[in-house]
């Protein structure tokens, strides 16, 4: 009786590729082997004793905001948040992951709320399954209320998202479990995430340890004393850094000392992703198009786009104007990466969906780079204004101190060594992706060069836009 | 430090905001901030353009890309959508690409620019703000008590162990 094979072709371009495990990040040294991390991360001080100040400038901030000076450049509360915060948190994630997390006083309100009258719900459904798209639109939402209403330009403004946000926390923190906002909610935790991924740390499990342990899952569930992770993560099988936060409380919980906190080559995460989710693609390029828009709403030609549209749409509303502009610079990057995916799909046999989901994290160093190249100008070009501001609370008047940090070619140069920099980390993690998913030459290069060209648009685009000189914010 | 103690600071540096919020508009409502170095009509607002001409070590005016003084192509001065900068020596807002201030003629309200010194800003509302904040919340917090408590109890009447039906 003839046996059943299942025959393969012969040639080259075969799927020989399809069937054999997908080789898995090479694990980095182990940073808990250096007593003085191990100690600090082991402390029943740490995260607490970082907390403590950072949500005393919190509050400082959130005073101000609401009632400090009504002008941006004058707020100490706006020069802290907008022009030293928001521009220092992105190199935060890529040097420590979603360690902000576990600093931030969201987290902490949640956890006091929690405690105090916490009724423990387990998380909706649709929260998990959802979550990350109400993230991806909440995002979305925020800067489009930025530009109509002004949040960043308006201390009273960026007071009310705060109070926004903290209602959120309380909410959540009360009905759900553990630190629900910061895992499902948090529009800044989804940032956080995307970014997280590129960091040179991650907390892993020793799997051979754990395949041995008998304490009920103590890093997941906590124990008497000690509680388990905030963000639902299971350290024996999480495979990413997108919801690990770093607060240790797995390392403190674990009674066999199998977590590890490994040092890794930046990106690496992105080459080695076996579940890509399509919603966390689409953030990328979400967070591409909001970097355009950020970037062209600060040029003069933004006054001929409104003009144009203007004109073509006969809209005079400028709400609706600028929904018309923000729609389609958000769409362009989502859009062409549609077109890329359904492009690569032809060639490595794979739907578009599964390819944008794949190919949208590759796009992650660019963002960070677009993004940290952007807010490096409100950094170093209005720097001075943190300085200005805040003296001016204890009585010092800095007022007349220039505000700029850098010069203008310097700032530039700076902006295009990062792009630079994040082009590179983009095109070497498609390769990377692409050389571990595809065995054969030819659908690597199929894959590749549709998200190659891709890259290049996006970087002539944000080229173009950085070498344009910006206005000021503060 | 006793965990407890860190969640009681943290609540406290949250809640002093609230609670100085509320009283800087009770003792003040159009003054916001005492401070006089914050008065308009005392300290100059430094604009963008100032910052941009005061001498520092590596600032060349010449070879800034774009800095130029002449008109530059799609800068329409006439345009009602470019707001009017703060006048300044050196480099002029007027005259130099980018520097619109964003949105243009969508000044937000609340938003107060350089160039909206001049213009008293509507009083903030502050104290209604802050007590809807604080009612929601509360809200929340009292109806997650109560739910907590009703689940307690639920619980402790739950596991009394039944009796079987006669």
């Amino acid at each position: 009786m003839p046996t059943l094979i299942q025959l393969r072709p012969r040639d080259e371009e075969s799927d020989l590729d399809a069937n054999p495990p997908l080789p898995s990040a090479p694990a980095g040294p182990n940073l808990m082997r250096i007593p003085l991390i191990a100690r600090i991360l082991r402390s029943r001080w740490y995260p607490g004793i970082l907390q403590v100040p950072v949500a005393a400038v919190f509050g400082l901030v959130a005073f101000q905001l609401l009632a400090g000076p009504a002008a941006a450049q004058r707020n100490a509360g706006t020069a802290l948040m907008w022009v030293l915060w928001w521009p220092i948190l992105p190199i935060t994630f890529v040097l420590v992951g979603r360690l902000w997390c576990a600093v931030c006083p969201f987290g902490a309100i949640s956890d006091v709320v929690q405690k105090l009258v916490g009724v423990n719900r387990p998380v909706p459904r649709f929260l998990k399954l959802y979550g990350l798209w109400i993230i991806d639109a909440q995002f979305l939402a925020i800067t489009w209320s930025d530009h109509v209403w002004g949040i960043v330009e308006s201390p009273w403004g960026s007071g009310v998202l705060l109070l926004l946000l903290t209602t959120g926390v309380i909410v959540s923190g009360a009905l759900f479990q553990r630190r629900t906002f910061c895992r499902y909610l948090c529009f800044l935790g989804g940032l956080c995430s995307n970014y997280s991924r590129g960091s040179v740390v991650e907390l892993r499990a020793d799997q051979d340890i754990c395949k041995t342990c008998k304490a009920k899952a103590a890093c997941f569930n906590g124990t008497a004393t000690q509680p388990g992770c905030p963000l639902f993560n299971f350290p024996r099988t999480m495979d990413s850094s997108a919801n690990c936060t770093l607060c240790a409380n797995c390392i403190k919980a674990c009674p066999n000392d199998a977590i590890q906190v490994r040092a890794r080559k930046p990106l690496s995460e992105l080459w080695f992703l076996d579940k890509p989710k399509i919603e966390e693609s689409f953030l990328a390029m979400a967070i591409m198009g909001i970097v355009l828009i950020q970037n062209l709403t600060m040029l003069s030609i933004w006054q001929d786009i409104l003009g144009w549209i203007e004109q073509t749409t006969g809209i005079t509303s400028y709400p609706l104007i600028f929904t018309v502009a923000f729609v389609v610079a958000v769409s362009v990057p989502v859009g062409l990466m549609a077109l890329a995916s359904k492009v690569a799909s032809r060639g490595n046999l794979e739907n578009t969906v599964t390819n944008f989901a794949r190919f949208g994290y590759a796009l992650i160093p660019l963002d960070i780079a677009a993004h940290l190249a952007h807010n490096l100008f409100h950094l170093l070009a209005e720097g001075g204004v943190v300085f200005s501001t805040v003296t001016s609370l204890f009585g010092f008047d800095s007022a007349q101190m220039p505000t700029a940090l850098a010069s203008s070619s310097t700032i530039l140069i700076l902006q295009l060594i990062i792009l630079a920099l994040g082009v590179a980390g983009s095109a070497y993690t498609i390769r990377r992706i692409t050389n571990r998913r595809y065995g054969s030459v030819a659908r690597r290069r199929a894959t590749a060069v549709p998200y190659l060209v891709l890259l290049g648009v996006l970087t002539v685009m944000n080229v173009y836009l950085f070498l344009m000189p910006m206005a000021h914010r503060m | 430090m006793k965990p407890y103690l860190v969640a009681a600071f943290v609540m406290v540096a949250m809640l002093l905001p609230a609670f100085g919020a509320q009283f800087a508009v009770a003792a003040a409502p159009s003054s916001g901030y005492a401070a006089p170095a914050f008065e308009p009509a005392v300290t100059p607002a430094p604009s963008p353009s100032a910052s941009a001409t005061d001498d520092m070590a590596g600032m060349s005016h010449q070879d800034m890309t774009g800095m130029s003084h002449e008109d530059m192509p799609g800068m329409n001065h006439a345009s009602p959508s470019v707001s009017t900068p703060t006048p300044s020596t050196g480099m002029n807002d007027q005259t130099m690409p980018g520097m619109d201030h964003g949105s243009g003629n969508a000044e937000p309200e609340g938003s107060t620019h350089a160039h909206g010194e001049g213009v008293a800003t509507p009083p903030r509302p502050v104290a209604a703000l802050v007590g809807g904040f604080a009612a929601v919340n509360g809200g929340v917090m009292i109806t997650a008590a109560v739910l907590r408590r009703r689940d307690k109890r639920h619980a402790a009447t739950s596991s009394r162990p039944t009796r079987p039906a006669k």
